[in-house]
Protein backbone atom coordinates (compact mmCIF):
# COMPACT_ATOMS: atom_id res chain seq x y z
CA UNK A 1 0.00 0.00 0.00
CA UNK A 2 1.66 3.16 -1.05
CA UNK A 3 -0.06 5.38 -3.58
CA UNK A 4 -2.71 7.55 -1.96
CA UNK A 5 -5.05 7.24 -4.95
CA UNK A 6 -4.93 3.45 -4.69
CA UNK A 7 -5.94 3.61 -1.07
CA UNK A 8 -9.16 5.50 -1.62
CA UNK A 9 -11.06 2.29 -2.35
CA UNK A 10 -9.53 0.27 0.49
CA UNK A 11 -11.74 -0.44 3.50
CA UNK A 12 -10.95 1.01 6.91
CA UNK A 13 -10.14 -2.39 8.36
CA UNK A 14 -7.41 -3.09 5.81
CA UNK A 15 -6.04 0.43 6.19
CA UNK A 16 -5.86 0.03 9.96
CA UNK A 17 -3.99 -3.27 9.58
CA UNK A 18 -1.53 -1.65 7.17
CA UNK A 19 -1.09 1.33 9.49
CA UNK A 20 -0.50 -1.02 12.41
CA UNK A 21 2.30 -2.54 10.33
CA UNK A 22 3.81 0.90 9.97
CA UNK A 23 2.30 2.26 6.74
CA UNK A 24 2.02 6.02 7.11
CA UNK A 25 0.32 6.21 3.70
CA UNK A 26 -2.50 3.99 4.98
CA UNK A 27 -2.76 6.11 8.11
CA UNK A 28 -2.87 9.30 6.06
CA UNK A 29 -5.80 7.86 4.12
CA UNK A 30 -7.61 7.12 7.39
CA UNK A 31 -6.96 10.68 8.55
CA UNK A 32 -8.33 12.13 5.33
CA UNK A 33 -11.34 9.88 5.43
CA UNK A 34 -12.43 10.72 8.97
CA UNK A 35 -10.89 14.11 9.71
CA UNK A 36 -14.12 16.06 9.10
CA UNK A 37 -16.16 13.83 11.37
CA UNK A 38 -13.65 14.11 14.17
CA UNK A 39 -13.30 17.83 13.65
CA UNK A 40 -17.10 18.29 13.74
CA UNK A 41 -17.29 16.44 17.04
CA UNK A 42 -14.46 18.46 18.55
CA UNK A 43 -16.02 21.69 17.32
CA UNK A 44 -19.41 20.71 18.80
CA UNK A 45 -17.80 20.59 22.21
CA UNK A 46 -15.16 23.32 22.00
CA UNK A 47 -16.89 25.82 19.68
CA UNK A 48 -13.60 27.14 18.44
CA UNK A 49 -12.13 26.41 15.00
CA UNK A 50 -8.45 26.71 15.90
CA UNK A 51 -8.80 24.69 19.07
CA UNK A 52 -10.75 22.00 17.26
CA UNK A 53 -8.14 21.76 14.49
CA UNK A 54 -5.22 21.60 16.94
CA UNK A 55 -6.98 19.12 19.16
CA UNK A 56 -7.91 16.76 16.33
CA UNK A 57 -4.36 16.85 14.97
CA UNK A 58 -3.11 15.97 18.44
CA UNK A 59 -5.75 13.23 18.56
CA UNK A 60 -4.55 11.73 15.27
CA UNK A 61 -1.00 11.56 16.57
CA UNK A 62 -2.29 9.78 19.70
CA UNK A 63 -4.33 7.46 17.52
CA UNK A 64 -1.19 6.54 15.55
CA UNK A 65 0.61 5.72 18.82
CA UNK A 66 -2.29 3.65 20.08
CA UNK A 67 -3.07 1.81 16.86
CA UNK A 68 -1.75 -1.37 18.43
CA UNK A 69 -4.51 -1.18 21.04
CA UNK A 70 -7.28 -1.05 18.46
CA UNK A 71 -8.79 -4.52 18.37
CA UNK A 72 -11.54 -3.81 15.86
CA UNK A 73 -14.40 -4.43 18.31
CA UNK A 74 -15.99 -1.14 17.27
CA UNK A 75 -15.52 0.70 14.00
CA UNK A 76 -12.32 2.67 13.56
CA UNK A 77 -14.20 5.98 13.33
CA UNK A 78 -16.06 5.25 16.59
CA UNK A 79 -12.82 4.42 18.33
CA UNK A 80 -11.08 7.50 16.93
CA UNK A 81 -14.01 9.72 17.93
CA UNK A 82 -13.68 8.41 21.46
CA UNK A 83 -10.05 9.55 21.53
CA UNK A 84 -11.11 13.02 20.35
CA UNK A 85 -13.86 13.29 22.94
CA UNK A 86 -11.53 12.28 25.73
CA UNK A 87 -9.07 14.97 24.65
CA UNK A 88 -11.90 17.53 24.50
CA UNK A 89 -12.98 16.61 28.01
CA UNK A 90 -9.40 16.87 29.25
CA UNK A 91 -9.15 20.30 27.70
CA UNK A 92 -12.39 21.40 29.31
CA UNK A 93 -11.14 20.22 32.69
CA UNK A 94 -7.95 22.24 32.27
CA UNK A 95 -9.94 25.31 31.28
CA UNK A 96 -12.35 24.83 34.09
CA UNK A 97 -9.58 24.82 36.61
CA UNK A 98 -8.52 28.21 35.31
CA UNK A 99 -11.88 29.76 34.74
CA UNK A 100 -14.31 31.18 37.21
CA UNK A 101 -17.67 29.57 37.57
CA UNK A 102 -20.00 30.58 34.79
CA UNK A 103 -23.36 32.15 35.37
CA UNK A 104 -24.94 29.02 34.02
CA UNK A 105 -23.32 26.90 36.69
CA UNK A 106 -24.43 29.27 39.39
CA UNK A 107 -27.99 29.17 38.14
CA UNK A 108 -27.88 25.41 37.89
CA UNK A 109 -26.55 24.89 41.36
CA UNK A 110 -29.01 27.32 42.88
CA UNK A 111 -31.80 25.19 41.45
CA UNK A 112 -33.30 27.91 39.28
CA UNK A 113 -32.45 26.24 36.00
CA UNK A 114 -35.04 28.04 33.95
CA UNK A 115 -35.04 31.47 35.46
CA UNK A 116 -32.63 32.79 32.83
CA UNK A 117 -34.26 31.12 29.86
CA UNK A 118 -35.61 33.26 27.06
CA UNK A 119 -39.11 32.82 25.77
CA UNK A 120 -39.55 29.43 24.11
CA UNK A 121 -40.92 30.61 20.81
CA UNK A 122 -38.53 32.34 18.43
CA UNK A 123 -40.88 32.87 15.51
CA UNK A 124 -43.80 30.46 15.15
CA UNK A 125 -44.70 31.52 11.63
CA UNK A 126 -41.27 30.86 10.20
CA UNK A 127 -40.69 27.39 8.76
CA UNK A 128 -37.01 26.68 8.92
CA UNK A 129 -35.27 24.61 6.36
CA UNK A 130 -32.80 22.10 7.70
CA UNK A 131 -29.85 24.42 7.15
CA UNK A 132 -31.59 27.12 9.14
CA UNK A 133 -32.63 24.64 11.76
CA UNK A 134 -29.03 23.58 12.14
CA UNK A 135 -27.97 27.19 12.42
CA UNK A 136 -30.41 27.64 15.26
CA UNK A 137 -29.26 24.49 16.97
CA UNK A 138 -25.71 25.66 16.52
CA UNK A 139 -26.56 29.00 18.06
CA UNK A 140 -28.23 27.20 20.96
CA UNK A 141 -25.16 25.03 21.49
CA UNK A 142 -22.92 28.08 21.39
CA UNK A 143 -24.89 29.64 24.26
CA UNK A 144 -24.21 26.72 26.56
CA UNK A 145 -21.27 26.45 28.88
CA UNK A 146 -18.63 23.93 27.73
CA UNK A 147 -19.67 21.57 30.53
CA UNK A 148 -23.35 21.58 29.56
CA UNK A 149 -22.46 21.28 25.88
CA UNK A 150 -20.18 18.32 26.48
CA UNK A 151 -22.91 16.40 28.28
CA UNK A 152 -25.43 17.22 25.57
CA UNK A 153 -23.06 16.20 22.76
CA UNK A 154 -22.12 12.94 24.47
CA UNK A 155 -25.78 12.08 24.90
CA UNK A 156 -27.25 13.33 21.65
CA UNK A 157 -24.45 12.63 19.17
CA UNK A 158 -22.57 9.79 20.83
CA UNK A 159 -25.67 8.14 22.28
CA UNK A 160 -24.02 7.48 25.64
CA UNK A 161 -26.00 6.53 28.74
CA UNK A 162 -26.04 8.78 31.80
CA UNK A 163 -23.71 6.50 33.73
CA UNK A 164 -21.11 6.46 30.97
CA UNK A 165 -21.30 10.24 30.57
CA UNK A 166 -20.79 10.69 34.31
CA UNK A 167 -17.74 8.43 34.16
CA UNK A 168 -16.21 10.21 31.19
CA UNK A 169 -16.91 13.73 32.38
CA UNK A 170 -16.01 12.92 35.97
CA UNK A 171 -19.18 14.11 37.68
CA UNK A 172 -22.18 12.61 39.44
CA UNK A 173 -25.20 11.07 37.76
CA UNK A 174 -27.34 13.87 39.18
CA UNK A 175 -25.10 16.50 37.60
CA UNK A 176 -25.35 14.78 34.24
CA UNK A 177 -29.14 14.75 34.48
CA UNK A 178 -29.37 18.36 35.51
CA UNK A 179 -26.89 19.56 32.85
CA UNK A 180 -28.68 17.62 30.16
CA UNK A 181 -32.03 18.96 31.24
CA UNK A 182 -30.82 22.51 31.30
CA UNK A 183 -29.09 22.19 27.93
CA UNK A 184 -32.18 20.74 26.28
CA UNK A 185 -34.45 23.41 27.66
CA UNK A 186 -32.03 26.02 26.45
CA UNK A 187 -31.97 24.45 23.05
CA UNK A 188 -35.74 24.15 22.90
CA UNK A 189 -35.89 27.86 23.59
CA UNK A 190 -34.15 28.74 20.33
CA UNK A 191 -36.34 26.44 18.24
CA UNK A 192 -39.93 27.14 17.41
CA UNK A 193 -42.84 24.78 18.03
CA UNK A 194 -43.17 23.99 14.36
CA UNK A 195 -39.61 22.65 14.19
CA UNK A 196 -40.05 20.55 17.26
CA UNK A 197 -43.41 19.31 16.00
CA UNK A 198 -41.60 17.29 13.33
CA UNK A 199 -39.75 15.37 16.01
CA UNK A 200 -42.62 14.63 18.38
CA UNK B 1 -46.27 22.77 39.07
CA UNK B 2 -43.55 20.17 38.68
CA UNK B 3 -40.57 20.07 40.98
CA UNK B 4 -36.99 19.94 39.63
CA UNK B 5 -36.75 16.34 40.72
CA UNK B 6 -39.92 15.43 38.82
CA UNK B 7 -38.62 17.09 35.68
CA UNK B 8 -35.34 15.22 35.88
CA UNK B 9 -37.15 11.93 36.39
CA UNK B 10 -39.34 12.70 33.41
CA UNK B 11 -36.26 13.34 31.32
CA UNK B 12 -34.70 10.08 32.50
CA UNK B 13 -37.87 8.30 31.42
CA UNK B 14 -37.74 9.97 27.99
CA UNK B 15 -34.12 8.82 27.62
CA UNK B 16 -34.97 5.25 28.58
CA UNK B 17 -32.88 5.47 31.75
CA UNK B 18 -35.61 4.32 34.13
CA UNK B 19 -36.35 0.68 34.77
CA UNK B 20 -38.72 -1.44 36.81
CA UNK B 21 -40.68 0.27 39.52
CA UNK B 22 -39.34 3.76 38.82
CA UNK B 23 -40.39 3.50 35.23
CA UNK B 24 -43.89 2.28 36.09
CA UNK B 25 -44.29 5.12 38.58
CA UNK B 26 -43.49 7.75 35.97
CA UNK B 27 -45.75 6.09 33.41
CA UNK B 28 -48.71 6.06 35.76
CA UNK B 29 -48.04 9.69 36.67
CA UNK B 30 -47.87 10.60 32.96
CA UNK B 31 -51.17 8.87 32.29
CA UNK B 32 -52.88 11.26 34.70
CA UNK B 33 -51.00 14.49 34.14
CA UNK B 34 -51.38 16.38 30.87
CA UNK B 35 -48.76 18.91 31.91
CA UNK B 36 -46.20 16.16 32.43
CA UNK B 37 -47.12 14.70 29.05
CA UNK B 38 -46.46 18.06 27.37
CA UNK B 39 -43.10 18.31 29.12
CA UNK B 40 -42.14 14.82 28.09
CA UNK B 41 -43.16 15.52 24.50
CA UNK B 42 -41.07 18.67 24.39
CA UNK B 43 -38.02 17.00 25.89
CA UNK B 44 -38.30 14.11 23.45
CA UNK B 45 -38.71 16.47 20.49
CA UNK B 46 -35.67 18.52 21.54
CA UNK B 47 -33.59 15.35 21.93
CA UNK B 48 -34.61 13.95 18.55
CA UNK B 49 -34.23 17.26 16.77
CA UNK B 50 -30.70 17.66 18.08
CA UNK B 51 -29.66 14.08 17.35
CA UNK B 52 -30.82 14.39 13.75
CA UNK B 53 -29.23 17.74 13.10
CA UNK B 54 -25.60 17.76 14.03
CA UNK B 55 -24.08 20.34 11.74
CA UNK B 56 -21.62 18.69 9.36
CA UNK B 57 -18.31 20.50 9.35
CA UNK B 58 -15.16 20.43 7.30
CA UNK B 59 -11.67 21.00 8.57
CA UNK B 60 -10.86 24.57 7.51
CA UNK B 61 -7.44 23.56 6.18
CA UNK B 62 -6.20 21.90 3.03
CA UNK B 63 -5.44 18.20 3.10
CA UNK B 64 -1.70 18.80 2.83
CA UNK B 65 -1.58 21.48 5.49
CA UNK B 66 -3.67 19.47 7.94
CA UNK B 67 -1.63 16.32 7.39
CA UNK B 68 1.76 18.06 7.54
CA UNK B 69 1.71 18.52 11.31
CA UNK B 70 0.51 14.95 11.91
CA UNK B 71 2.94 13.47 9.39
CA UNK B 72 5.86 15.40 10.84
CA UNK B 73 5.11 14.18 14.36
CA UNK B 74 4.84 10.59 13.15
CA UNK B 75 8.11 10.85 11.21
CA UNK B 76 9.86 12.18 14.31
CA UNK B 77 8.52 9.30 16.37
CA UNK B 78 9.58 6.76 13.78
CA UNK B 79 13.06 8.30 13.63
CA UNK B 80 13.31 8.24 17.42
CA UNK B 81 12.25 4.57 17.45
CA UNK B 82 14.90 3.74 14.87
CA UNK B 83 17.57 5.48 16.91
CA UNK B 84 16.67 3.52 20.03
CA UNK B 85 16.21 0.20 18.27
CA UNK B 86 19.50 -1.75 17.77
CA UNK B 87 20.23 -2.99 14.27
CA UNK B 88 19.19 -6.51 13.34
CA UNK B 89 22.82 -7.40 12.52
CA UNK B 90 23.85 -6.45 16.05
CA UNK B 91 20.91 -8.40 17.42
CA UNK B 92 21.85 -11.58 15.54
CA UNK B 93 25.54 -11.20 16.44
CA UNK B 94 24.64 -10.64 20.06
CA UNK B 95 22.64 -13.84 19.99
CA UNK B 96 25.85 -15.84 19.48
CA UNK B 97 28.36 -13.60 21.08
CA UNK B 98 26.84 -13.45 24.56
CA UNK B 99 26.63 -17.22 25.15
CA UNK B 100 30.12 -17.65 23.66
CA UNK B 101 31.52 -14.97 25.95
CA UNK B 102 29.84 -16.55 28.96
CA UNK B 103 31.31 -19.96 28.12
CA UNK B 104 34.77 -18.48 27.63
CA UNK B 105 34.60 -16.76 30.99
CA UNK B 106 33.58 -20.01 32.66
CA UNK B 107 36.42 -21.89 31.00
CA UNK B 108 38.91 -19.21 31.99
CA UNK B 109 37.64 -19.25 35.57
CA UNK B 110 38.04 -23.03 35.70
CA UNK B 111 41.53 -22.82 34.32
CA UNK B 112 42.59 -20.19 36.81
CA UNK B 113 41.13 -22.25 39.62
CA UNK B 114 43.01 -25.34 38.58
CA UNK B 115 46.25 -23.44 38.21
CA UNK B 116 45.93 -22.12 41.70
CA UNK B 117 45.61 -25.62 43.23
CA UNK B 118 48.76 -27.09 44.92
CA UNK B 119 50.82 -29.09 42.42
CA UNK B 120 51.65 -32.32 44.30
CA UNK B 121 51.64 -35.05 41.68
CA UNK B 122 54.77 -36.51 40.13
CA UNK B 123 55.36 -35.61 36.51
CA UNK B 124 55.36 -39.26 35.36
CA UNK B 125 52.32 -40.59 37.08
CA UNK B 126 48.89 -39.16 36.90
CA UNK B 127 47.68 -38.74 40.39
CA UNK B 128 44.77 -37.28 42.19
CA UNK B 129 45.61 -33.64 42.50
CA UNK B 130 42.62 -32.50 44.38
CA UNK B 131 39.01 -33.16 45.02
CA UNK B 132 36.72 -30.24 44.42
CA UNK B 133 33.88 -29.84 46.86
CA UNK B 134 30.42 -29.36 45.49
CA UNK B 135 27.29 -28.50 47.39
CA UNK B 136 25.61 -31.53 45.88
CA UNK B 137 26.03 -34.83 47.67
CA UNK B 138 25.56 -36.96 44.61
CA UNK B 139 28.11 -35.12 42.51
CA UNK B 140 31.85 -35.08 43.05
CA UNK B 141 34.72 -34.14 40.82
CA UNK B 142 38.45 -34.85 40.59
CA UNK B 143 41.04 -33.06 38.62
CA UNK B 144 44.39 -34.43 37.42
CA UNK B 145 47.27 -32.51 36.10
CA UNK B 146 50.31 -33.83 34.35
CA UNK B 147 52.83 -31.09 33.80
CA UNK B 148 54.95 -33.28 31.57
CA UNK B 149 52.01 -33.83 29.32
CA UNK B 150 50.89 -30.25 29.83
CA UNK B 151 47.42 -31.58 30.38
CA UNK B 152 44.62 -31.24 32.96
CA UNK B 153 41.73 -33.66 33.21
CA UNK B 154 38.59 -32.95 35.22
CA UNK B 155 36.56 -36.03 36.20
CA UNK B 156 32.99 -35.41 37.27
CA UNK B 157 31.31 -38.26 39.10
CA UNK B 158 27.56 -38.42 39.33
CA UNK B 159 26.05 -41.05 41.61
CA UNK B 160 22.86 -42.29 40.09
CA UNK B 161 21.68 -44.19 43.20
Amino acid sequence: MSRQSDLASVEDKALVTAAQDGSTAAFEELVMRHRDQLYARAFSILRNEDEAVDLTQEAWIKIWRRLGQFQGGSGFATWATRVVINLCLDQLRKKRRRAEESIEQISEESGGVEQFLPSETANPTLRLEQAELREHIDAGLAQLSPEHRAVLVLHAFEGLEYKEIARRVGCSLGTVMSRLFYARRRLAAVLNDEDLQNFR
Amino acid sequence: MMTEDQKLRLQAWVDGELHGRERRQVESWLAQDAGAQAWAAQLRAAARCLAANETPRQVPQSREFYWSKIGRAIELELAADEAVKPSTRWLSWRLWWLPAAALSLLALGGFVLLRSLPDRQSPAVLAVASELETPLKEVSSFSFRADSERMTVVWVNFRSD
